[in-house]
């Protein structure tokens, strides 16, 4: 061998040597934290997302809520805060913002143009804190909730559908005496929901009627910020139920129900009308549950609306369309590489092909694309956690008309035909001096006490009182104002 | 001796009583395991409470099963519960059993350095802090090490030591043996009430841990079952359109599954719980 092959040959070699670290090398890992689901060890979406965008995503934990939100606290004062995080609670944002826990996004928007566009100003202003941007918002839902009735029943009574609220009393006092299921007993409250300040309140018709929102709520009211229920409109909305509470109309176990009681006594035959979501009642699984008892039973939205002279009975939803936004860790900005990773995961599912990624899965595998329009196979069915991996939300209505066909009537009539109030409590911050907590365990205790009888009615003016001289709630609506006005809700 | 008729009653009222309170323990549970069995519609057709299946279904458990993870994290519960059972057993006695000595040199700062966490505990960022300085997270061993020895458990611990007799520790020791063999060969022997007691309580510790599992661990395949548990309990409001929320069979199939195992161990260490708890109370 010559001495010119000998130094190519070490020469090809060092190459070597110096290629192989960089063919070696591992990709950008990306630790996300608090996700809200456990992601199966079969999940092919994560993976996949990573191939596509050349890094590692890694799930650090699934807790969701008050668990996520103490586990991240605690790793915050170790200063080991994961490259992403989700962050539930939007005014946790501000206390992360405090402690120099979560980086200002502001400097590397050019990085996300995509995502700066998908979310208007009034999404960006929710997430800046003095000037600077801390989250990546979320696309919002649309409405779920709606007011479902027997219709079997209904059609055995030969009744109308009620538009006013003395003829759905008629109605109920029909309901309540004609033992419509049969079991001889009289067991079946014509009206019940969910607990009072939940979005499918059971008392939500009646509020929505009298034009005000649920308990625990803000609203906007002839350009100005109202606490719900000081509105004068609270006081009819409360004599009305008072009237249907007295007469047994009304489940008196409604304030401690939830969606999944409620269910299961709509199943037995102790519920005629109720307020609810789509997605508790119309799936298909949730169909064999309420037709479990009675075959006949036949569940579907109200063919009409109760009206006042104050207003239209329909749902209510929050102005704060999002709730959960992802934040990153202000180590990042040291790491100029991890974080233009971490920011392409945003930047890649926004839209497109990585939203579909996140939303339906593997094409043909979980879904088929043709013209455009996505038909879900079987397998979809397998990516039940799928929204815990969607990072910046998703195209809500698509969304729910593509994975849930066999609900569109209901997901259309909820979205599109129920009358809907806006509240906006979730963008108002708690200013200092002010326990909104314990404002709204009192109100929602007192509300109770009027509904069930055991505080007269006369005092309902004193107790509006009592939330501003105990609980300061004159300063909550000043700084509610503020706000309002800043985001452009108030003019 | 033959009993008065108002004794009579009184016993009979006493049985019925006590009879009672046995049922309030009993019939929550029955009607766990009863619902966990029947098939679902007829759950509904029942009206919901259910005391004995008419016909039973593994459904609901075949359905548990499914959770992600949920092997991983059975195994990762009870190799934690026990070793971490042994560990602390073992730790608690060689702290307890020279803290009972009366002669050992500065017995009284040793208590006194026992009692203070008992009654001012770390908090959870400084132990976090501990445990992460330590390599412990994402192990196993957060579930083993950091509760190592629970105080009043030591206090327990070592009051049952006190009680038993010094000649058997001073005639061992002129026969020529050394502290561990008395210790292992002739103390623990006779301390097996104690160690059944005091095994019971840290064993149901662990089987029963939560938090831990949260804060200390980010890999799915090392919570404990009752994070598992809480997550299916608690999946109803973000999920809500993607998943239909559990039934209320497969919940309570998941309360049984997490449960069992370990309210199986009490009646193999019954009689040595009783005998500990007497054994104190007499010599008290």
């Amino acid at each position: 061998m010559t001495k010119r092959s000998i130094v190519s040959l070490l020469l090809a070699l060092m190459m070597l040597l110096c290629i192989t670290p960089v063919l070696a090398e591992e990709p950008v890992t990306i630790h996300v934290y608090g996700l809200g689901a456990t992601i199966p060890e079969t999940d092919p979406v994560l993976p996949e997302l990573g191939n596509r965008l050349g890094l590692k995503i890694v799930v650090d934990t699934a807790a969701g809520g008050a668990d996520a939100a103490t586990g991240l606290m605690t790793r915050m004062m170790d200063n080991d805060i994961p490259d992403v995080f989700r962050v539930g609670d939007l005014n946790n944002l501000a206390v992360y913002h405090e402690s120099d826990a979560v980086l200002d996004l502001t400097p590397y928007l050019d990085q996300i143009p995509s995502v700066v566009a998908a979310f208007p100003e009034t999404d960006w202003a929710r997430l800046t804190i003095d000037g600077g941007i801390y989250g990546i918002p979320r696309r919002g839902e649309v409405n779920y909730m709606d007011y479902f009735i027997r219709k079997d029943w209904m059609e055995k009574l030969g009744a109308k559908y009620p538009t006013t609220f003395d003829e759905l009393y008629d109605l109920c006092v029909q309901v309540r005496d004609a033992d419509l299921d049969g079991n001889g007993v009289n067991d079946t409250y014509p009206i019940s929901g969910s607990k009072l300040e939940s979005r499918a309140g059971t008392l939500n018709m009646f509020f929505t009627a009298y034009g005000v929102t649920q308990p625990n709520t803000l609203m906007i009211k002839d350009n100005q910020a109202v606490w719900a229920c000081t509105d004068p409109a609270y006081k009819l909305a409360l004599t009305e139920i008072r009237r249907f509470m007295e007469a047994g109309l009304i489940d008196p176990e409604f304030v401690s129900m939830n969606e999944d009681t409620l269910r299961e006594k709509m199943s037995m035959g102790k519920v005629f009308l109720a307020n609810g979501g789509w997605c508790a009642f119309a799936k298909q699984a949730q169909q064999d549950v309420l037709k479990a008892v009675d075959a006949n039973a036949d569940w579907g939205h109200i063919e009409s609306n109760i009206v006042t002279e104050l207003g239209i009975s329909g749902a209510t939803h929050t102005a704060a369309n999002f709730s959960n936004v992802y934040s990153f860790s202000p180590d990042l900005a040291d790491d100029p590489e991890k974080l233009a990773a971490a920011l392409s995961i945003f930047e890649y599912t926004i839209s497109g092909e990585g939203d579909e990624l996140l939303c339906y899965g593997l094409e043909n595998v979980h879904y088929t694309k043709e013209n455009g329009v996505i038909t879900k196979l079987p397998a979809m069915n397998e990516l039940g956690y799928g929204w815990a991996i969607q990072f910046t939300g998703r195209n809500d209505m698509v969304y729910c008309m593509t994975k849930f066909a066999e609900c569109a009537d209901e997901i259309e009539h909820a979205a599109n035909e129920v009358p809907i109030l806006t509240h906006y409590e979730a963008l108002v911050s708690q200013p200092e001096g002010v326990n909104m907590a314990d404002l709204k365990a009192y109100e929602s205790e007192q509300l109770i006490a009027f509904i069930y009888g055991t505080r007269p009615m006369e005092e309902y003016d004193n107790f509006v009182q009592e939330l501003y001289n105990l609980y300061n709630l004159g300063a909550y609506l000043d700084a509610a104002t503020e706000t309002l006005t800043e985001l452009g809700y108030i003019k | 001796m033959v009993k008065r008729h108002s004794e009579r009653i009184f016993d009979v009222l006493v049985i019925l009583l006590l009879v009672m309170a046995g049922l309030v323990c009993l019939i929550p549970m029955l009607h766990v395991i009863a619902v966990s069995l029947t098939p679902y519609d007829e759950y509904l057709r029942r009206g919901g409470m259910i005391l004995f299946p008419t016909s039973i279904t593994f459904d609901a458990y075949r359905e548990f099963i499914k959770e992600p993870y949920l092997f991983e994290c059975f195994m990762t519960t009870v190799v934690s519960t026990v070793l971490g059972t042994a560990f602390n057993i073992l730790m608690t006695v060689l702290m307890a059993y020279p803290l009972a000595k009366t002669d050992l040199l500065g017995r009284k700062a040793f208590n006194l350095f026992v009692l203070i966490p008992m009654l001012i505990t770390g908090g959870l960022i400084p132990t976090y802090l501990v445990v992460r300085s330590t390599g412990m997270m994402n192990t196993i061993l957060v579930y083993i090490i950091p509760g190592a020895i629970w105080s009043y458990v030591l206090i327990i611990t070592r009051a049952f030591f006190t009680q038993i007799d010094k000649g058997i520790a001073e005639s061992a020791r002129m026969d020529g043996a050394g502290e561990w063999t008395i210790l292992f060969r002739l103390i623990l022997p006779i301390s097996m009430p104690i160690i059944a007691t005091i095994g019971l309580m840290y064993g149901v510790g662990h089987w029963n841990e939560y938090l831990s599992g949260v804060i200390y661990v980010n890999r799915p395949e090392l919570r404990t079952l009752q994070v598992v548990l809480r997550e299916v309990l608690s999946r109803n409001t973000e999920a809500a359109v993607d998943v239909t929320v559990p039934t209320k069979t497969l919940q309570m199939a998941g309360v049984v599954f997490t449960s069992v195992p370990i309210i199986v161990v009490y009646p193999f260490l019954q009689k040595y719980f009783t005998q500990g708890i007497m054994l104190g109370a007499i010599k008290g």
